[in-house]
C-alpha cells in the first residue's frame, strides 16, 4: 500500500508534467507539507498519544489550516471580482454567484468545522481523561468529512444549489453530512460516557450544545422532496420556508460560530494564561442563558418581509436580550486575565485569544443593535451586514481558532513551542489590521448605501440610481480587498510556521498525570 | 411551547448550579490543567489554588 507521503509525491509529479511551473511548485509544496506531517505523526509517540487519539486531532488541525487558506483565498477572489468584474472571466463556474457559496461553505464548514472538530476531540479527551471510543470511526469521520467538503465545492462550481444561504448543498450531500454528524456525536458523547472524572468541564457543554442544535436545524431545514439526483424542492413554502431557513441560518451563527467557539475559548484562554476561568459559576449561567435565547433570534433576518409582525418583534426582542449572555461570556474570558495582563506583552498567542474576545464583544453588541427594526431598515441589504459578519468571522471565529491552534500544534507534535514567535506576531498584526480595514470599509459602504437608497426627492422619486450607489461603493470594495488579502497573508504565514515547526525533531517524552477519580 | 422550553432551561440552569458547591466549582475550573503536571505546577504557583490531583484530593479530604 502506498504511504500518504508517496501518494503526495506522485501527485506532485503528475502536476509537474501536465501543469505549468507555478502549479507544479504549489503542489510540490503541498506534497512536502503532507509528507512532513505524515512523517512526524508516525515518529512522535508519547504517553499522551497512547492515552488519547491525537492522530485524528492532528489530521483535522492540518485540514483546518489548508481549508482556512483556501476558503479565505476564495473570499479574496470574490472581493477582487467586486472591484474588477472582468475577473468573472464570463465563465459560469468562476462567476461570483458560484464562488461566493464556495467561500462561505469553506470558511464555515471546512475551516470552522475542522477547527471545532479538532479542538473538541482534543478537549474532550484531555478533560475527561478518556480516549475516543473508536479509532477507526474517527478515521472514517475525518476522510468522510473531507470527501463531503470536496463534493460540496465541486457541486457548487457546477451550479447545483438549493439557493438557501449556508444550506446550499443538495439533498444527497445533506444526507451524507447528517450521517457523518451522527458519527461525530457518537465519538464525542461516547468519550464523555467513558470519562474518568465526575464533572464534565464546561467547554464540553458548549461543544455538546453546538452538535445537538446543529444536527436539529440542519435536518429540519434540509427537509425536501427530491425530484432528481441533484435537484430538490423544500418541504415548506413561502414565508414558512423563509422562517425555517433563517431559524437555521441564525442558529448556524449562534451554535456553530458562537457556542462552539465559546467552548474553545473556555479551554484555551485559561490554558494560555495559566489561570482558571474567572468564574466557573458564570460560565454555567452563560451556557444555559445563551442556548435558551439564541434559537429565537432568527426572525431578525426577515424584518419588513411577509413574516408576521409579531414574529419579527419576537426576533428583535430576543436578539436584544442576547446581548446579556454574550457579554457575560466575553467578560468571563477577559477577566481570566486578571493579574496576568502583562503576559500580553510577550505572548502573541494570548493576544490572538484576547483580541478575538474583544471582537466577539464588539460584534455581539453590534448584532442586537442591527436587529432593532428601525436600525435594520437602514442597515439591511447593505455592506454593513457584510462588515458585521466579518467582525465576527475574522475577528472572533478565525482569531480564536488561530490562537487555539498555535497553542495546540506544538503539544500535538511534541514540541515546546512553534518554530517562530516572530512569525506568530507578524500573523497577529496582519490579521488585526486586515480585519479592522475590512470592517471599517464595510461600515462606511453600508451607511453610504443605506442613506443613498432611502434618499427621496420632493416629488417622491429616488434621489440616486442603483448604479450611482454602486459607484460610490467602489473605494470601499478596494479597501475590503486589501483588508481581506492581509488576513489571507497571515494564514499563509501560519501554514509556513506550522510546516517549519513540524520539520523540527520532536522533544523527549512527557509524562501524563493519572486522573483523580471523581 | 417557547415559554415551556424557556422554563425548562431556566430550571436546568438552576439545577446545575445547585448541584455544585463552591469547592466543586473551583476544582472543576482546574480540570484543563490537571493532566499536564508542568502546567498544573505553574498554575498552583501563580494562583495559590490546588491543581495537581494529589493536592485536589487533599483539599477535598480537608473540606470533608
Amino acid at each position: 500500500m502506498l504511504s500518504r507521503s508517496r501518494i503526495s509525491l506522485i501527485t506532485a509529479d503528475i502536476f509537474n508534467t501536465s501543469g505549468g511551473w507555478r502549479c507544479s511548485l504549489l503542489f510540490k509544496l503541498i506534497a512536502q507539507y503532507a509528507s512532513t506531517c505524515a512523517r512526524h505523526s508516525m515518529n512522535t509517540t508519547t504517553e499522551h498519544t497512547d492515552a488519547y487519539n491525537y492522530k485524528v486531532v492532528r489530521q483535522f488541525t492540518i485540514a483546518t489550516l489548508l481549508w482556512g487558506f483556501i476558503g479565505m483565498s476564495m473570499g479574496a477572489v470574490i472581493a477582487a471580482q467586486l472591484v474588477w468584474p472582468q475577473l468573472n472571466f464570463d465563465l459560469p463556474w468562476t462567476s461570483f454567484g458560484r464562488i461566493r457559496p464556495i467561500h462561505t461553505n469553506l470558511v464555515i464548514f471546512a475551516f470552522g468545522g475542522c477547527a471545532l472538530i479538532a479542538t473538541s476531540f482534543y478537549i474532550v479527551q484531555r478533560t475527561c481523561y478518556a480516549r475516543l471510543p473508536s479509532d477507526s470511526a474517527a478515521s472514517l469521520f475525518f476522510w468522510g468529512w473531507q470527501a463531503m467538503l470536496i463534493a460540496t465545492v465541486v457541486s457548487y462550481a457546477l451550479g447545483y444549489t438549493t439557493t438557501k444561504e449556508y444550506a446550499e448543498m443538495e439533498w444527497p450531500l445533506a444526507i451524507v453530512l447528517t450521517l457523518l454528524w451522527v458519527i461525530y456525536m457518537w465519538l464525542f458523547f461516547g468519550t464523555l460516557l467513558r470519562r474518568k472524572t465526575s464533572h464534565i468541564y464546561v467547554a464540553n457543554w458548549f461543544y455538546g450544545a453546538f452538535m445537538v442544535v446543529t444536527a436539529m436545524v440542519h435536518i429540519i431545514n434540509h427537509a425536501a422532496i427530491p425530484v432528481t439526483l441533484m435537484k430538490s424542492y423544500p418541504l415548506y413554502a413561502g414565508a414558512t420556508d423563509a422562517m425555517v431557513q433563517w431559524w437555521f441560518g441564525h442558529s448556524v451563527v449562534g451554535f456553530i460560530l458562537s457556542v462552539g467557539f465559546l467552548g474553545m475559548m473556555y479551554y484555551f484562554v485559561p490554558k494560555q494564561v495559566n489561570r482558571p476561568i474567572y468564574s466557573y459559576r458564570l460560565s454555567i449561567v452563560h451556557f444555559w442563558a445563551i442556548i435558551s435565547i439564541y434559537i429565537w433570534a432568527g426572525p431578525h433576518h426577515l424584518h419588513y418581509t411577509a413574516l408576521p409582525d409579531w414574529a419579527q418583534s419576537l426576533g428583535m426582542a430576543m436578539s436584544i436580550i442576547l446581548l446579556a449572555p454574550s457579554w457575560g461570556g466575553m467578560i468571563n474570558g477577559m477577566m481570566t486575565l486578571s493579574g496576568a495582563w502583562h503576559k500580553l506583552r510577550s505572548d502573541p498567542i494570548l493576544r490572538f485569544l484576547v483580541v478575538a474576545l474583544a471582537f466577539y464583544g464588539m460584534s455581539t453588541f453590534e448584532g442586537p443593535m442591527m436587529a432593532i427594526k428601525t436600525v435594520n431598515s437602514l442597515s439591511h441589504y447593505t455592506d454593513w451586514t457584510i462588515g458585521h459578519v466579518h467582525a465576527g468571522a475574522l475577528g472572533w471565529v478565525a482569531m480564536i481558532s488561530v490562537g487555539s491552534l498555535y497553542h495546540m500544534i506544538p503539544k500535538l507534535w511534541d514540541h515546546s513551542q512553534m518554530y517562530s514567535t516572530r512569525l506568530i506576531n507578524t500573523h497577529f498584526w496582519l490579521a488585526t489590521v486586515g480585519t479592522v480595514i475590512y470592517i471599517a470599509a464595510m461600515w462606511v459602504n453600508g451607511l453610504t448605501q443605506g442613506l443613498m437608497w432611502r434618499a427621496i426627492n420632493d416629488d417622491g422619486t429616488l434621489s440616486y440610481s442603483f448604479v450611482e450607489v454602486l459607484q460610490s461603493s467602489h473605494a470601499g470594495y478596494i479597501a475590503r480587498l486589501i483588508g481581506g488579502s492581509l488576513f489571507v497573508c497571515g494564514m499563509l504565514l501560519m501554514l509556513i510556521n506550522t510546516w517549519l515547526t513540524l520539520r523540527q525533531p520532536a522533544q523527549e517524552k512527557t509524562t501524563v498525570l493519572h486522573p483523580m477519580e471523581g | 411551547m417557547p415559554i415551556i422550553l424557556s422554563i425548562v432551561l431556566i430550571i436546568a440552569g438552576y439545577w446545575s448550579l445547585r448541584q455544585m458547591t463552591l469547592l466543586q466549582t473551583e476544582q472543576a475550573a482546574m480540570l484543563p490543567f490537571a493532566d499536564d503536571p508542568e502546567a498544573a505546577k505553574r498554575v498552583e504557583q501563580e494562583t495559590g489554588r490546588a491543581c495537581l490531583p494529589e493536592h485536589l484530593a487533599q483539599q477535598s479530604a480537608l473540606h470533608a
